[in-house]
């Protein structure tokens, strides 16, 4: 079994290397990509789920969905924006479910927090005010929007990496940020 | 963290932005302007959620683990037999795991894919190795050594000898 400080013997490989011999059914060289990409997946669906549990869930979804498909990936330099799209897919899938059950969505009181298994912004008493306002906002987002502006704002992707990763366009990236800015600009109104 | 490679918003190439409900009266001089004064909240948040998500994933590693070795065990296999004619299949994965860790062995290389064969009806067994090779290393210098050495583990570990090894150099890697 593995430990957090355990390294594996493909430690030291490039990515193309695990990716390819992942793809021939090398199970340690899948776990170095495990190793590599599981916190900051798991980073991104927290910011995008606020629910660390529903989080830690779609993460490992992802990579086991990776896994049994890895013989489809044909661009192997494609891995990291393709395990970027499953995630980000099942993320914006358990959004608009939620999105449907009308209880949740039009609770106001719901926004910015996390709703089950893990500690939240709100319960962080280290936590700004302007942070906890910001996470309000970006509760109200689409989720397309808030998906989009996380990749760009807080994860520092271009354009281009995230319409591959989201599976659209420049164009509607662009158009996405700009709204999402927008909105945040209106919602955060005195907090500058 | 702003990208490093885009410039700041530009209007051209945006789609549907006149879904914007009442928003769209900022310019986009002042909509940059204003979205620049938040950087530091935006650092805040940054820095606020990345502690949130920073807990242990080795239960989720061994989550996913653990149902990819189970997965593994399940997978195809080569059927092989020994100098007496009895028949038997090894686990092809396992065998791969083998040829690799002789090829990580050597200085400088490091497998890629490995495809197995049975030859002359699974008295012995054909390979392909995929190598990723460091630039300084020359590929006549290890290869003799190389191919008696995959061949060795390969008898010691599966009893059956390679009739056929094919080295294939795939990549050149940094180092």
């Amino acid at each position: 079994m593995t430990s957090g400080a355990r390294t594996t013997p493909a430690a030291g490989l490039e990515e193309a290397t695990l990716v390819v011999r992942s793809q021939d059914g090398d199970v340690e060289a899948f776990e170095e990509l495990l190793r590599r990409y599981d916190r900051p997946l798991l980073r991104l669906c927290t910011r995008m789920l606020r629910d660390p549990g529903e989080a830690e869930d779609v993460v490992q979804d992802t990579f086991l969905t990776v896994w049994r498909r890895l013989s489809t990936l044909e661009s192997i330099d494609q891995f990291r924006t393709w395990l970027y799209r499953t995630a980000s897919n099942r993320c914006l899938d358990i959004i608009r479910r939620r999105e449907r059950r009308p209880a949740q969505a039009t609770d106001p009181d719901s926004l910015g927090s996390v709703e089950s298994g893990g500690p939240s912004l709100e319960d962080s008493a280290e936590t700004g005010a302007a942070v906890r306002h910001l996470e309000q906002v970006l509760g109200t987002l689409p989720a397309e929007q808030r998906m989009a502006w996380l990749l760009h704002e807080v994860e520092g992707e271009t354009y281009a990496t995230i319409a591959a990763m989201m599976g659209t366009t420049d164009g509607s990236v662009r158009g996405r940020l700009h709204r999402a800015r927008t909105a945040i600009v209106r919602g955060m109104e005195g907090w500058a | 963290m702003t990208s490093r490679h885009d410039p700041p918003h530009q209007d051209e190439g945006v789609e549907d932005i006149d879904d914007f409900h009442g928003l769209a009266e900022l310019t986009d001089a002042e909509l940059t302007t204003s979205h620049e004064r938040l950087r530091h909240v935006i650092a805040e948040y940054r820095e606020t959620t990345d502690s949130l998500a920073d807990r242990p994933t080795v239960g989720l590693r061994e989550r996913v683990l653990d149902i990819v070795h189970r997965e593994t065990a399940m997978g195809p296999s080569t059927e092989l037999r020994t100098p007496r004619g009895r028949h038997f299949e090894v686990l092809t994965a396992a065998v791969r795991a083998i040829v690799r860790d002789v090829v990580d062995e050597t200085p400088g290389l490091a497998a890629r894919r490995v495809h197995v064969d049975a030859h002359d009806d699974g008295a012995a067994m054909s390979l392909r190795i995929g190598l990723s090779m460091a630039p300084h290393v020359g590929i006549d210098d290890v290869e003799p050594q190389l191919r008696t050495e995959v061949d060795d583990a390969v008898r010691r570990e599966v009893g059956v000898s390679t009739a056929r090894i094919d080295l294939v150099l795939e990549e050149v890697h940094d180092g």
